[in-house]
C-alpha cells in the first residue's frame, strides 16, 4: 500500500472515548480489543492524545499500514467514502490530488514538528449503554436493554462495566479537557440512546456555559423512538448540529432489527426531528447498519432520504457479529438486490463526480446515490460467507424465544434459505 | 509513490492557464508580481504560467471590454464561477494558498486549523 493510500491525519486532531472510558485513537478504528489500555480513570484525555497516541502518528508518517485501520481500507476497496477520506478532507487533503493538497494543508508544520502540543478538535464520545432499544446487531456495551436480555437468556454472564459517563467525577474530568480547547470543532456523541442519557445533557449544558456552543458543532445519533424537550432546547443553542437518525429500513423489518421499536413510532418521531431540524438548519442523516437481514430492504431508506433531502451514512461495513454481515447472503440471493440497487442508482444518478464531503447539504442526493452504489460493489465482490448462516439462525432462534417474534414473518423470501440453515 | 519526507522535498507548483477573448485595445495581464502580457490583443489568447504551490494567487487583467473565457488551475476550470469583474479590471485573488482557497469555494466543508 502506498503512502497516499495509508496516510491518515486523524490522530493529529481526533480521538475517542469508549463506553467504559478507555481511549481509542479513532472512531473508525478496529474494535476487537476495547477493554484495555488507558482509561479516563487514570489518564487525562489530553495526556493520552499528546503522548500515548504519538506512536500511532509516527507509524502513519512512516507509511505503515495499521491493523486498526482495516475498516477504512475495506470501505475504500468498495468505493465507500471512508473515515480516512473524511478526516483527510478536514485538513484540506483530497485523495484525487493527494500530493498537492497535502503539501498545501495548514497542518504540514504540525506533522513535521517533533513537539506535539495540540488538543483534540474532533471528538467521538461514547456515553455508555443507557438505551431503550435492543437492536439485533448491537452489543451489551451499547444497549442496557440488550444487556439485560442477553444476561437473562444466557448469552452473557455479566453485565458490562459501568459507563464512564455515569460517574460525575469522570464527566467533570472530561469537561476540563473540553474547556481547555477553545478551538474544538466537533463532538460526536453516541449512546446507548443519547437523548435519554443524563451525561449528554450535562455535557451540552457545560459546553454552552463555556460559550463553546458558538463555535462547536454537535453530532449525535438517536434511535427515533426517544424525545426530550430539554435536550432539544439545548441543541438549538449550538451553531451547528449533525442529526443522525438510526433506521435500517422503512419496512416492518425495521421493527424486527431495531426491536422493540415500531415503524409508526419511528415515523412520528422522525417527523418531529425533521420539523426541528428544518427550523434550525440542522444537517440530517439517516444512520444505517446494513446487515444480512436489512440489505434487501435498504433501498427504502435511500428512497425516503432522496425524496426528503436527507443524507445517508453507515460508519462502515459491519464486521461484528460476523454472522450478520451482508456477505452472509449467498450469491444467488444477492443478484436480485444488486439489480434493484443498480436500477435505482442509474435512475437517480445526477453526476459522476465523487463526493468526499458527504455532509454538504447541496450534494445530499448525489451522496445518497454514491453511497448505495458501494453496496453493489460489496455484494458483487465480497466472498460468500453463507457458511455463517447456521450461527445466525442459532442466534435468532434463541433471541426469538425471548422476543416472541419470527424472522420469517418479516422476510418470507428467505424462508427456504433459513430453513436450510436450521431455522 | 513518495514517502512523506519525499513529498516535502518536492518542489510543487500550480499550472495556471488563462484564456482571454479581446474586444479592442490593450490588455494587461498580471499573475502575482509577473506581467504576462501588455499589448493590443487582436485574437483570443491563452497564457500559461506556473507559481509555487503555497503562494497565494492574485490574477489581474486590465482591459477595455475583453473577457476571461477560461481560467484553469492544474486543469481545474474556475470560470465562470470565480473571478470578479469591475470597470476596467477583472481579478481573482485567493489570499491563501490555492488549494486551501479551492477547498472553501468548492464547499468541501471544514478546514481545521492547528491550535495556536
Amino acid at each position: 500500500m502506498t503512502f497516499q493510500d495509508s496516510f491518515c491525519p486523524s490522530p493529529w486532531f481526533h480521538m475517542r472515548i469508549n463506553p467504559a472510558g478507555h481511549y481509542e485513537f479513532c472512531r473508525w478504528a478496529d474494535k476487537s480489543n476495547r477493554d484495555s489500555g488507558p482509561n479516563i480513570k487514570d489518564v487525562d484525555p489530553d495526556d493520552f492524545f499528546q503522548n500515548y497516541m504519538q506512536p500511532v502518528r509516527q507509524q502513519l508518517l512512516n507509511g505503515e499500514v495499521l491493523q486498526g485501520c482495516k475498516e477504512c481500507h475495506l470501505m475504500e476497496q468498495h468505493g465507500k467514502i471512508s473515515g480516512r477520506q473524511r478526516q483527510l478532507l478536514k485538513i484540506g487533503v483530497r485523495v484525487d490530488q493527494f500530493e498537492k493538497t497535502l503539501v498545501s494543508s495548514p497542518w504540514i508544520p504540525i506533522f513535521t514538528n517533533n513537539k506535539f502540543d495540540q488538543m483534540p478538535q474532533d471528538w467521538q464520545i461514547d456515553l455508555g449503554n443507557y438505551c431503550n432499544s435492543a437492536c439485533i446487531f448491537c452489543e451489551p456495551a451499547y444497549s442496557s436493554r440488550l444487556a439485560t436480555e442477553w444476561k437473562r437468556i444466557g448469552f452473557i454472564d455479566q453485565l458490562p462495566k459501568a459507563a464512564w459517563a455515569d460517574n460525575p467525577v469522570l464527566v467533570e474530568k472530561f469537561l476540563q479537557t473540553l474547556k481547555k480547547t477553545p478551538t474544538i470543532k466537533y463532538l460526536h456523541f453516541i449512546g446507548g440512546e443519547t437523548v435519554i442519557t443524563p451525561a449528554f445533557k450535562i455535557i451540552l449544558q457545560a459546553l454552552i456555559d463555556q460559550g463553546l456552543n458558538k463555535t462547536a458543532t454537535i453530532g449525535f445519533t438517536t434511535n427515533l423512538i426517544s424525545w426530550d424537550d430539554e435536550v432539544v432546547e439545548l441543541l438549538t443553542q449550538f451553531q451547528g448540529i449533525n442529526l443522525g437518525m438510526s433506521v435500517e429500513t422503512f419496512t416492518p423489518v425495521n421493527d424486527y432489527i431495531r426491536w422493540p421499536s415500531d415503524l409508526s413510532t419511528v415515523l412520528t418521531t422522525l417527523d418531529r426531528w425533521q420539523t426541528i431540524a428544518t427550523m434550525h438548519g440542522w444537517f440530517m442523516q439517516f444512520r444505517t447498519t446494513p446487515t444480512v437481514l436489512s440489505i434487501s430492504n435498504l433501498l427504502s431508506v435511500y428512497d425516503y432520504a432522496l425524496s426528503h433531502g436527507i443524507a445517508v451514512e453507515s460508519c462502515n461495513f459491519l464486521q461484528n457479529p460476523a454472522f450478520m454481515r451482508p456477505s452472509v447472503l449467498p450469491q444467488s440471493y444477492r443478484n436480485n438486490i444488486i439489480a434493484q440497487i443498480r436500477g435505482w442508482a442509474n435512475k437517480n444518478r445526477v453526476e459522476a463526480k465523487k463526493i468526499i464531503n458527504t455532509r454538504h447539504p447541496d450534494s445530499a442526493s448525489q451522496q445518497i446515490v454514491q453511497d448505495i452504489e458501494s453496496y453493489v460493489n460489496y455484494l458483487e465482490q465480497e466472498p460468500d460467507q453463507s457458511h455463517r448462516l447456521p450461527d445466525l439462525i442459532a442466534f435468532l432462534k434463541k433471541l426469538e424465544v425471548s422476543r416472541q417474534n419470527c424472522i420469517i414473518d418479516y422476510l418470507p423470501e428467505y424462508e427456504n434459505l433459513f430453513r436450510s440453515a436450521g431455522y | 509513490m513518495k514517502t512523506f519526507s519525499d513529498l516535502l522535498a518536492t518542489n510543487l507548483g500550480i499550472d495556471i492557464e488563462i484564456t482571454i477573448v479581446p474586444n479592442k485595445g490593450k490588455v494587461e495581464v498580471w499573475i502575482n508580481d509577473k506581467q504576462l502580457y501588455n499589448f493590443d490583443m487582436i485574437k483570443t489568447t491563452t497564457l500559461k504560467y506556473q507559481i509555487p504551490i503555497l503562494q497565494p494567487i492574485n490574477i489581474q487583467v486590465y482591459h477595455s471590454g475583453a473577457y476571461v473565457k477560461s481560467l484553469k488551475f492544474d486543469d481545474w476550470e474556475a470560470r465562470p464561477q470565480y473571478g470578479e469583474e469591475r470597470p476596467g479590471i477583472w481579478q481573482l485573488i485567493t489570499q491563501i494558498p490555492f488549494y486551501q482557497w479551492k477547498h472553501f469555494v468548492t464547499g468541501q466543508g471544514w478546514l481545521l486549523q492547528p491550535n495556536q
